[in-house]
This record gives C-alpha cells, sequence and structure tokens, in this order.
C-alpha cells in the first residue's frame, strides 16, 4: 500500500489551497439511506445492518478529515459503508469485522466498488478480527500510518450500553497505535434511549470517555443530519419503529419527545502526550494456535509451560 | 432579531418561542435565568465574542413569552461566592432583589435589573402565585462556567412536572474540546434530573448537499492554512465551523404515564 512520507505533504493537483473546514452540522440527511445504498451501488443486504454507517456521513467524514491516498481504518466496518465511501473518495481501506455475515457482505460491496472503476492504488483488507489481527496490521508495517479511524457505537455482545462501549474501548485501545501522529478518530452514534425509563443516554460523552482512556483527545462534537433541512424545517426520516419509539416515550415522560433527525459525530485525535506512550510499548505476542497432541507422546513439560 | 430584543439573537429567540409554545401551555409559568458571565469566560471570549455574548440577551425574550400568555420572570444566576463582583455590588443586588422578588433571592438567584421587570409577568389566576415552580425554565451554559450548576436549588425552582431547558454549546480550547454535556447531566442527575431530549439549533443556513464541504472562501472568513507536517498536526485541530447550538431538556421522570391528551400531540425533531 502506497503511503506519502516525510514531514510536508505535497498538495495534490486539485485540491483546496486551504484545507478542509469541519461543520460541525454535517448535511447528510439529503437523502434516505435507502437511496443512498441504492446510489451507491449496495448489496441489497446492506441495509440489514443495524449499525450502519450512513453512506453519506461517512463520506462526509471522510472528505473532511483525509485526502486522496490517505488510509482509513474501520475496526468493526459491519456491512462495509465506511470501506466503500473511502475507496470511491479515492482513500485507502482497511476493514475489520468479527462476524462472518458482515464480512461476506462487505466483501462483497468492495468488491462491487472496485468492478465499477474505482481505481485505488492499493489494497483493500477486509480482516477477520481474531486476536492477533492488530499485532499482524503492526507488524506489516501499518503502525503509525493511518489517517482515519471511522466506525459506529456497535451494540455490544448482550444489545446493551456498556457491552457496546466496552467492546469500543477494547478496538480503540489495539488499533489505537496504528493511528498516525496527528491522525483523527470519527465515531458515530445514534441517540439512545433507556429501554425502561425512556430517557435520553448521554452515550456521546460515554464515547468520549472510553476513547480518552484509550490515549485519544475529543476535539469536535458534531451533528450528522439523517433528516433534511430546507428553508428552516427539517424533514425528518424517521421510520415506523422510531416514531413509536418516541411515542412510547412521550406517555412515559408526559412532555412531547422529538424524533431522531440527527446523529452524533465524535471527532478525536491522537493525543500527542498518549501517543509516544502507545507507540513504545511493546507489542503483545501472537498467540500461537494450539497444537493437538501427537498419538502416542506424552505433553512435555517445558512445552506445557510456555 | 426578533422586534424589541436588541441583544437576543434570532435562533435564540425562535428557540425560546418554540419551547414556550411546544412545552407550555398558557398560564404557565416560564423563568429566563441568564447565567452568571465567569472572568474566565469573559477572559475567553476577548478572542471569541460566541461565548459570552450568545446568551447574553436571554432575558430579553420576557416580552416575548409573556406575548404568549405564560407568565414570564427573569433571574441571574449567582456568581461563585469569591467572585469579587458579587461583593463590589452586593448592597445595590440585595436592594433590587429585596424591592422586586425576594423569594428568587432566596433560591440563590438574583432578578435582573430592568426598566418594568414586574410588567412582563401577566396576573396569575390565584393572584401573584409562589416564587418557584416554574413549568419552564430556560437557561444557557457556557462551557467554560459551569459551577453556578451545582449552586442552583433545581429542585425549589422547578414544579413537580416542569422542565429545564439548557442551550449550551462546545467549545475547544487549545486543541482541546470543551464539551458541557457531561457535566450538565451529571450535575443534575444528582439532583434527579434526567435528560429527556438533545435537540441541535441551527444558527446558520446547512448546504443541502454533502458535497459542499465549506471552505474558507465559501465562508468568507479567514481560516488559517493547516501545515500537515506531523508535529504541527498533534497540536492543532481541523478548523471546525460551528453552526449550530445544543438545547438540552431535563425534568423529572414520572412515576406512571400521562394520558395523550395533555400532549397537544404536535411533532418535533431534534433539529
Amino acid at each position: 500500500m502506497s503511503k506519502r512520507t516525510g514531514t510536508q505533504v505535497p498538495r495534490p493537483a486539485g485540491e483546496r489551497s486551504e484545507g478542509p473546514v469541519v461543520s460541525s452540522v454535517w448535511p447528510t440527511g439529503t437523502d434516505s439511506l435507502t437511496a443512498q445504498l441504492n446510489e451507491g451501488g449496495y448489496h441489497d443486504a446492506t441495509g440489514a445492518d443495524p449499525a450502519l454507517m450512513a453512506p453519506a456521513i461517512a463520506h462526509y467524514a471522510i472528505a473532511a478529515l483525509t485526502r486522496p491516498g490517505d488510509v482509513v481504518l474501520d475496526p468493526d466496518c459491519g456491512a462495509g459503508t465506511t470501506i466503500v465511501e473511502a475507496l470511491r473518495a479515492g482513500r485507502h481501506a482497511i476493514g475489520l469485522t468479527g462476524q462472518r455475515r458482515w464480512w461476506r457482505l462487505a466483501r462483497a460491496n468492495v468488491t462491487a466498488t472496485k468492478a465499477r472503476g474505482v481505481f485505488v492504488d492499493g489494497m483493500v483488507l477486509i480482516l477477520d478480527r481474531r486476536p492477533g489481527t492488530a499485532v499482524a496490521a503492526a507488524t506489516a508495517g501499518l503502525t503509525g500510518r493511518i489517517d482515519l479511524l471511522l466506525t459506529t457505537l456497535r451494540p455490544g455482545p448482550a444489545g446493551d450500553l456498556d457491552g457496546a462501549l466496552e467492546r469500543l474501548h477494547g478496538l480503540l485501545a489495539q488499533y489505537r497505535p496504528l493511528l498516525r501522529p496527528g491522525g483523527h478518530v470519527v465515531i458515530t452514534s445514534a441517540p439512545q434511549r433507556h429501554p425502561v425509563r425512556h430517557d435520553l443516554l448521554d452515550v456521546p460523552s460515554r464515547i468520549a470517555a472510553v476513547a480518552t482512556a484509550a490515549g485519544l483527545a475529543p476535539v469536535a462534537r458534531c451533528v450528522a443530519l439523517t433528516a433534511t433541512v430546507r428553508r428552516g424545517r427539517t424533514y425528518t426520516r424517521a421510520s415506523l419503529a422510531q416514531r413509536r419509539a418516541a411515542t412510547r416515550a412521550e406517555r412515559a415522560l408526559g412532555h412531547p419527545v422529538a424524533l431522531p433527525a440527527h446523529h452524533t459525530a465524535l471527532v478525536l485525535r491522537a493525543d500527542p502526550d498518549a501517543a509516544d506512550t502507545a507507540l513504545n510499548q511493546p507489542l503483545p505476542a501472537v498467540p500461537a494456535p494450539p497444537r493437538p497432541p501427537r498419538p502416542g507422546r506424552g505433553t512435555r513439560p517445558d512445552l506445557a509451560a510456555a | 432579531m426578533l422586534p424589541g430584543t436588541a441583544l437576543l439573537p434570532g435562533w435564540l429567540g425562535r428557540t425560546i418561542v418554540t419551547l414556550v409554545t411546544t412545552y407550555t401551555r398558557p398560564g404557565d409559568r416560564v423563568l429566563l435565568l441568564t447565567p452568571p458571565p465567569s472572568p474566565r469566560a469573559l477572559q475567553h471570549a476577548a478572542g471569541n465574542a460566541r461565548s459570552a455574548e450568545a446568551y447574553a440577551g436571554l432575558a430579553k425574550a420576557v416580552w416575548t413569552v409573556a406575548r404568549l400568555g405564560r407568565g414570564a420572570d427573569t433571574a441571574t444566576t449567582a456568581p461563585a461566592p469569591d467572585d469579587p463582583a458579587e461583593h463590589t455590588n452586593s448592597s445595590r443586588r440585595a436592594a433590587s432583589e429585596s424591592a422586586s422578588r425576594p423569594r428568587l433571592g432566596r433560591l440563590g438567584l438574583h432578578p435582573v435589573p430592568g426598566p418594568h421587570p414586574d410588567s412582563a409577568r401577566p396576573r396569575h389566576r390565584d393572584g401573584d402565585g409562589p416564587r418557584g415552580g416554574f413549568n419552564l425554565i430556560i437557561t444557557a451554559l457556557d462551557p467554560h462556567a459551569t459551577d453556578w450548576l451545582a449552586r442552583t436549588d433545581w429542585d425549589a425552582l422547578l414544579a413537580p412536572r416542569g422542565l429545564l431547558a439548557a442551550v449550551t454549546h462546545s467549545d475547544s480550547r487549545d486543541g482541546w474540546l470543551r464539551d458541557p454535556h457531561a457535566t450538565l447531566l451529571n450535575t443534575l442527575g444528582s439532583q434527579g434530573l434526567r435528560c429527556l431530549d438533545h435537540i441541535a439549533v441551527l444558527t446558520a443556513p446547512v448546504p443541502d448537499t454533502p458535497d459542499c464541504l465549506t471552505t474558507a472562501d465559501r465562508m468568507g472568513t479567514a481560516v488559517a492554512v493547516p501545515d500537515f507536517s506531523p508535529r504541527a498536526v498533534d497540536a492543532t485541530a481541523p478548523p471546525l465551523r460551528t453552526v449550530h447550538h445544543d438545547l438540552v431538556l431535563l425534568g423529572r421522570m414520572a412515576s406512571d404515564a400521562t394520558d395523550g391528551g395533555a400532549l397537544d400531540q404536535k411533532e418535533t425533531s431534534d433539529v
């Protein structure tokens, strides 16, 4: 994978001379999610990903925080919209997922994208997120080479918020050394309400706390629209399930409840103070797969200890 | 700007009107609570007028609220005990307090001095109602001055089913994000208030197409050319154009579900 080196990067031809300006509100709700997936040529099953990052949100983050030729990593890519949008924007992309279902779907989306003539100089990896994947990526020379880590908060193993945050913390701690100094991390999250009390949970602040513990510094908290704003009016695209949830919350709280119209996009960067510490840490040993004992031989004490 | 509200930004005036008409009914009591200007915020505002002046005209909306048929009160929160301004103006403030709204002073608040502060308050059905017990409190929170939240007796200010609407925004200093949400929710959560909604209030038009990544030329504002050398990038965040404020609604949890008739079935969205 080609990657720029050196301290001063020549500006690609046609690039903006001022550099990108990130708006605190991302106009990413012009088209519905279905329209975005259809227009992007995604596989029909892509919409089945419950924590899917909308292609428009991924596109905005990639365009605002990276330049052509940069490397984008999604350590929990799901159906792979972040990877596809990175490729379409001329960025190298690496996606990881622990579920074979999403792995197949993301591969299909990436293959379809490349078949439509997307030319990206470099390789696209969809890796199975095994325990040694981060170590393998580090030893492959990716330490300090990732320009943007772009992902979304996905439900935990039990579908709870605590499990999701714990999982996110593990991912950030594992892949934080791959981020180049000054590289950015974008984590999006949808609004979530308590299942019983129906109050709104402060998920972005908890994500910020988790990311800070992993050596990242929050720099912006942005609004990624999922609704259209025209002439001062907001046209939401709340689904029937979201409208029902809002109605339930209204009955429980006794006050009007707003329909969801945005996701929160938390922008972070590699904390310079924590970067050196993370990069100087020795890489953990790659866990060796267990070998079945040879028939007819006992286990040697020294191998068992190792 | 709304008519007669020179210091009140238009977006804030519209937000207050929307809040009052959505979450209260005629006859309800509304308090416009101006946060104290902290010296730290004023110092920061030397290079960023947004922080200190964005919420300065909050109390100017008292006439607007009164015209909507709600009982409107205004007050400022008490400055920190170690604030020098508190000592120099204490006598004058105490006089003003006792003359107009002594109950607010007991709650740790100070009335906003104005030409006719009481005339904006319509008569209550049962005469001059008790202080405190507001159905809606609209306040603002500077991300650099959040100490007053813990000093305010929200339990006494809010009616049992009252709402607190806090307008705030994130800010950055030295490349670090100052996000008041966690402080706001944790502090008020310790007083039994939960977050009911988080609404983004747009203060500038948003481009229709996501391809319109704003640049310095399009905005007409000066944005420094970023240096992409690793050391420089370490110390700088991407230029951020802030075009929204956050509106956080808090209230006490209802013990039982209310009848749908109490709501006017008006559809709202969180932008």
